[in-house]
């Protein structure tokens, strides 16, 4: 059904893009849900991306079942020569991102690693660099995702600071709701959450558990949490339908987020900036969806002759931004409908300005680069 | 003898060894179901405290790390556990797990364990309390002592039966085979022959030692039967000779060995009869030795009975053996009786009588002389009326009318 569905998404595609260029086409396959609001947000601004540049993208969303991305990785290995991709857009999410690749290159079909690569000291050791075991794998952008976490747990530290939520023994107390053991963002933004504990001097990290990117688990785990410490807290969480959930609980037992408890998350989903905009969320970091649009441009680079081999094969670069009430009440006034049509994304292609040394992917880039349009 | 009712050695034995085995499997069974009892509380207690040892750092940390999803999951698998029926953990925070059989709560055994926290100084996360299904223990229990009751009282069966086969067998029939025979045994089947049946792979046994022993008391007894009879016949044999005789010493005169006077009355009214019933002769002689007193007084007894004696016998050579007999009548009185004889023929016969008396007769004194001796004879043949008195009484007139003749002579001469 829902291949059926994407298929039918690319049908339109064909129909409604004028001047499309059959040449190059890319499908991507989405790790997650078709109604999970970061990786629609992700999908849909790859689709502009697509269209500005002239790409014919195929979404395929494996609704969060990681054997569902080998099925799609054979299903597509196993089309016609004609009716394949040019490109395939992985996610290492939840490490089945390799064994998607070599499928797509037994196949001969290209692949890149977009949102999370390869960090896994036992992955790489099978897969080597990009080009060289396995030659169709081109290489990997991910979004630094310690910055994530970095960027949050330091404002949510300031922040705590400022409103002097120190416990008994004069110190900040923090709790983190982590996402999960395995991938490689999730643990990336832990590190820049550890970062910023370490460079703060009074912050006393209480405990760390893993929601499992889910509120509910979220919610129920700091119900515990907030028994097993009670006081005043921070809580860092991995994202923000996480931070949404212990907001709950502590709503539950009396509190008031954003007063006596402190709460940061990850992602730009509308609710969260909404928190934001009411002072509920402390500390938000997000921008990050913007990867796949990247990747497709560098793609699109490298499909008409302009190789990022002179970046780097694997690149990492910064794309969250830190949202204050400002910032984000002007994405949702931009992108609030997850329309990113405006946004030209031919402005990134060093095809389309051979001046253009060096790829500056930051979310901030979309930010100002929209804003000036307007 | 005591009629009580027979009661079979092997029976007694049965159920003497029953007796005995029942008290001997209640005892092994209380000791094998005590030791079990400790052995299976043991490893049991063990057994949960496995559980626990496995599963505590696991659920620690599961607590720890608030993973509710992996505290059920670890519940689940100690419930995989047969012996723990219920499993209750809760958090120090107050969440608590529950997995089991409910039911089993109240009647289970409460085993509880402190939950560490899995880093230092964080005191304890919450409770394990696992309920124990204590029916399992008790089933263990209850089985492991059937299985002796039921081994000893097996064994027990198996050795009884064998027991009794070979009692039946061996010591029962044999005997009551030997009982049946001697009640049975007559005095004059002694000599007849036991027969026992006995199994054909039969070893030498106390049967054979009682068999055996009256075997040879009965040959014993056999033998001692045949010498008595043998003696009793020879006793017999002796008395009949001494009764013989002494029957013989009863009716004879010692010195002449002619029948005495008490044969004569006892025999006499036999032949009377007779010879009247019979319409037959009879006819007797009365004699008597001429001057005996003489010869007494002159030569002595001694000479006077060798006279005796020869003159009886004169008289016996002149009779008809088995048919005529002589009987002495007191003194030197003889009386011949001479049955089927007519009274001419008598005179004869006491006519050779006297004559054979008259010449030889002779008796050698002392000095070599022999003496002559002499006698009369009276005849009388019994008449139709005549009893024994009248008969004598008239051979006794006509010795008179001898005597009274010259002596030496019969009388009457000639028949009348």
């Amino acid at each position: 059904m829902k291949l059926w569905h994407c298929c039918r998404i690319i049908g339109l595609w064909l129909i409604l893009s004028p001047g499309l260029s059959f040449g190059m086409s890319v499908t991507f396959l989405n790790p997650g849900k078709s109604d999970e609001v970061y990786w629609v947000t992700a999908a849909h601004c790859m689709s502009a991306a697509a269209h500005s540049l002239g790409v014919q993208l195929e979404v395929l969303y494996s609704e969060r079942d990681h054997l569902k991305t080998l099925t799609f990785a054979k299903e597509i290995a196993a089309r016609p020569v004609l009716a394949r991709p040019d490109y395939v857009i992985l996610s290492n999410d939840y490490a089945v991102g390799v064994e998607a690749m070599r499928i797509l290159d037994a196949a001969k079909i290209k692949t890149f690693f977009a949102y999370s690569g390869i960090t896994d000291p036992h992955e790489r050791e099978l897969v080597g660099g990009p080009r060289q075991i396995y030659e169709g794998w081109l290489g990997s952008l991910e979004p630094k995702s310690e910055d994530a976490g970095y960027l949050t747990a330091h404002e949510l530290i300031q922040r705590g600071e400022a409103m002097h939520l120190f416990g008994h023994d004069g110190k900040l107390h923090m709790l983190v709701i982590a996402g999960d053991r395995s991938t490689t963002s999730s643990l990336k933004r832990n590190n820049g959450m550890r970062r910023a504990l370490a460079e703060a001097q009074n912050v006393v990290l209480d405990q760390e558990v893993y929601g499992e990117w889910s509120r509910s688990k979220a919610k129920v785990q700091s119900e515990w949490l907030f028994k097993r410490y009670p006081g005043k807290h921070l809580v860092w969480a991995g994202n923000d339908l996480m931070a949404f959930g212990a907001m709950d609980s502590w709503r539950a037992i009396g509190g008031v987020p954003g007063k006596d408890a402190l709460f940061s998350g990850v992602n730009t989903s509308s609710e969260a900036l909404t928190a934001i905009e009411s002072g509920t969320m402390s500390a938000l970091a997000g921008g990050h969806f913007v990867a796949g649009a990247f990747a497709l441009v560098m793609l699109y680079d490298y499909h008409h002759g302009k190789d990022f081999v002179d970046e780097g094969l694997e690149l990492e670069r910064s794309m969250f931004i830190l949202f204050d009430r400002e910032n984000a009440q002007r994405f949702e006034s931009l992108f609030g409908k997850l329309n990113f049509d405006q946004v030209d994304f031919k402005k990134f292609s060093k095809i389309y300005h051979p001046s253009l040394k060096k790829y500056e992917f930051s979310f901030k880039q979309l930010l100002m680069q929209s804003e000036k349009q307007k | 003898m005591n009629p009580a009712t027979l009661q079979p050695i092997a029976t007694l034995l049965i159920r003497r060894v029953f007796k005995w085995v029942l008290l001997c499997v209640v005892a092994f069974s209380s000791i094998q179901a005590w030791l079990s009892y400790t052995s299976i509380e043991k490893n049991f207690n063990a057994a949960v405290r496995d559980v626990a040892d496995t599963h505590l750092p696991l659920l620690s940390v599961a607590i720890w790390d608030i993973e509710p999803q992996a505290i059920q999951k670890q519940i689940g698998l100690i419930l995989k556990n047969t012996s723990i029926a219920y499993v209750s953990v809760k958090a120090s925070t107050g969440q608590s797990f529950v997995g089991g059989n409910v039911s089993l709560i109240a009647s289970g055994k409460h085993v509880a364990f402190d939950i560490p926290a899995p880093v230092d100084n964080a005191g304890v996360v919450g409770t394990l309390d696992l309920v124990v299904d204590s029916s399992i223990l008790r089933r263990e229990l209850i089985q492991s002592f059937l299985i002796v009751t039921i081994e000893v009282l097996l064994l027990v069966v198996l050795i009884l039966t064998a027991v009794v086969a070979i009692l039946r067998r061996d010591l029962e029939r044999p005997m009551r085979q030997l009982a049946t025979y001697v009640r049975n045994i007559q005095a004059d089947q002694l000599s007849s022959d036991v027969q026992l049946h006995l199994p054909i792979a039969h070893a030498y046994s106390e049967i054979d030692l009682v068999f055996e022993g009256f075997q040879i008391m009965q040959n014993s007894i056999k033998q001692h039967i045949l010498n008595q009879d043998a003696l009793v016949m020879e006793r017999t044999g002796q008395l009949e000779k001494v009764m013989e005789s002494l029957k013989q010493l009863s009716i004879t005169d010692g010195l002449t060995e002619c029948y005495n006077r008490q044969l004569f009355n006892e025999r006499m009214p036999g032949e009377i009869q007779r010879a009247n019933r019979y319409d037959r002769t009879l006819s007797i002689v009365f004699c008597d030795i001429d001057f005996f007193k003489t010869v007494n007084d002159q030569y002595g007894h001694s000479v006077g009975d060798k006279v005796l004696v020869a003159f009886a016998h004169c008289l016996k050579e002149e009779i008809r053996i088995d048919v005529d007999w002589v009987v002495r009548y007191g003194g030197e009185e003889f009386v011949v009786v001479l049955p089927e004889t007519r009274l001419a023929c008598a005179i004869a016969v006491a006519e050779r009588m006297r004559r054979r008396v008259e010449n030889e007769l002779k008796v050698i004194i002392a000095g070599g002389e022999s003496l002559k001796i002499t006698a009369s004879f009276g005849v009388a043949q019994k008449t139709e009326t005549d009893n024994i008195d009248s008969l004598v009484n008239r051979a006794d007139e006509w010795l008179y009318a001898a005597k009274t003749g010259g002596r030496n002579q019969v009388r009457p001469k000639k028949s009348v």
